[in-house]
């Protein structure tokens, strides 16, 4: 049993044994009631099994549709220029996502040609990576941190505050291979399947009893719905709530900043880095290089690898590909890139 | 949680016999039926065409440029392009009504991969954000840009 769902199964059972608040003269539909809510109830047990099992690629994109909103919400939005006159979400949605693709047009700032050169350079990248054919998207944070983050489904973000920071495109290239790895080897997702597991049980577990809320029972359908569906949750169906959507991806954050990421799952994504590097055509030392100057973790990532680690592993990683190693350094236009994430 | 991490530590998928010497690194194909060519230039005839999947030994870069490499395939040698290889083989994608495996083939024609922002990153926004489009309309502004170049013909550069 994984750790994390160690934790949740006492609490949920703490929730089962609540006693029920019937009162002495309930007529017989609440006893149809209570006796549904055991049925159900009885099912949390089966939750269990959400934890391990692998996801679809339609429920990780639409958890990191909702992932990369709410990161890009707390890192104070993206650097990018909307079409002017854009102000409906849902029509702007379908024109972008859609056939009608072809009649968007971007223009051409300082901005939008940031990102436009982000993705060139991260399509140079995934196209090596073992999910080439997903739909990888490449954006700025505007912060001035340096930080640089990867939802489920391939959303990576950048912040100006890193790219003022780099000195080479091969860093830059450094930095979104492995973003790029931890979505290829699913590392995020841990944490959502352990989310999943758990607000399956919390729903399942507490809707046993008369006096439901209405928004719990819909809770309370989905999670049988997925359990009967062989754990798949279809997130973007018309019955599954904004609420129960909210519930997922906040719990999923908040594992994922409260413990971070595993220190093996850096090390890994670090080595994949290097792979998708040489292959990429970028000098991998850069990437190492740039590692090696980081600021140690913070005191909540402290469990994960010490930058001197990562280091190593790299550059014993690297030995493999003495071969490939490209022995030209793309130095691509930094300094358009610094002066484009300058306001 | 920890079986990704393990697997990747333990086996990572490069086979190195004899030691480190160039001719023994073995590469991933990423594409299907990815013509070995006699010349590397896409007009050279085509010795035979590997499915995805299987592994090539790399012999070195086929061309200055290094948009082609030369490879063995079994017992025969030739060019593929480069942006045809992998370190490691293709990741497998399940189906979302039964959770079972799916081919790279049925995945690329289930329109899966082609996905935007989806409802539920709408609807999540409008939990969140109820009077507030902008964020939404700049994730969306950035897919946008990312699709466009997704789509561009020709190499990645």
């Amino acid at each position: 049993m994984n750790a994390r769902f160690a934790v949740a199964f006492p609490l949920v059972l703490g929730a089962l044994n609540l006693p029920c608040f019937r009162a002495p003269d309930a007529n017989l539909a609440a006893d149809a009631i209570i006796e549904a809510g055991s049925k159900v109830a009885a099912r949390a047990p089966e939750c269990k099994k959400l934890a391990s099992q692998q996801v679809a690629f339609e429920e990780e994109k639409a958890l990191g549709s909702a992932v990369a909103l709410n990161l890009a919400k707390a890192e104070g939005g993206l650097w990018v220029d909307v079409p002017a006159g854009i102000t409906d979400v849902a029509a702007f949605n379908t024109q972008v996502n859609g056939a009608t693709m072809g009649k968007v047009t971007f223009a051409a700032t300082g901005r939008n040609q940031l990102n436009r050169y982000l993705n060139k350079l991260g399509k140079q990248l995934t196209q090596h990576s073992t999910r080439p054919d997903i739909s990888w998207t490449f954006g700025v944070i505007d912060a001035p941190s340096e930080n640089a983050l990867s939802t489920p489904g391939g959303y990576i973000f950048v912040s100006r505050g890193l790219l003022k920071k780099l000195t080479s495109e091969a860093q830059l290239a450094g930095v979104l291979a492995h973003e790029i790895a931890h979505v290829t080897e699913r590392h995020s997702l841990k944490a959502y399947s352990d989310a999943k597991a758990n607000q399956c049980y919390i729903a399942l577990g507490v809707s046993i009893g008369a006096g439901v809320a209405k928004d719990a029972v819909a809770d309370q359908n989905s999670w049988v719905k997925v359990l009967d569906n062989a754990g798949a949750l279809d997130l973007d169906a018309a019955d599954v709530s904004g609420e129960l959507i909210a519930k997922l991806v906040d719990d999923t954050v908040g594992r994922l900043l409260a413990s971070g990421r595993a220190r093996e799952d850096e090390l890994a994504a670090d080595q994949l880095a290097i792979e998708l590097l040489v292959l990429g055509g970028f000098n991998p030392n850069e990437y190492v290089n740039l590692v090696k100057g980081l600021p140690e973790g913070a005191p909540i990532v402290s469990h994960h690898p010490k930058n001197q680690e990562r280091v190593e592993t790299m550059q014993k990683h690297l030995e493999q590909f003495a071969a490939m190693k490209p022995d030209s350094l793309p130095k691509g236009d930094v300094a358009a890139l610094k002066a484009a994430s300058t306001p | 949680m920890h079986r990704i991490g393990k697997g990747l530590l333990g086996a990572v998928c490069l086979v190195f016999l004899g030691g480190a010497a160039p001719s023994t690194l073995q590469l991933y194909i990423r594409n299907r039926e990815t013509p070995l060519q006699k010349q590397p230039t896409l007009s050279s005839p085509v010795l035979t065409r590997i499915p995805a999947g299987a592994t090539v030994t790399w012999l070195g870069a086929g061309t200055p440029k290094k948009d082609f490499d030369k490879v063995r395939f079994g017992t025969q040698e030739g060019f593929v392009p480069h942006a045809s290889l992998s370190t490691r083989p293709p990741s497998a994608e399940v189906s979302k009504t039964d959770g079972k495996p799916i081919t790279a083939q049925a995945f690329a024609s289930s329109g899966a991969a082609t996905r935007g922002l989806s409802e539920a990153g709408l609807k999540y926004d409008k939990t969140k954000n109820p009077h507030d489009p902008k964020l939404a309309l700049s994730v969306i502004s950035v897919e946008g840009i990312a699709r466009q170049v997704r789509e561009e013909k020709g190499g990645a550069k």
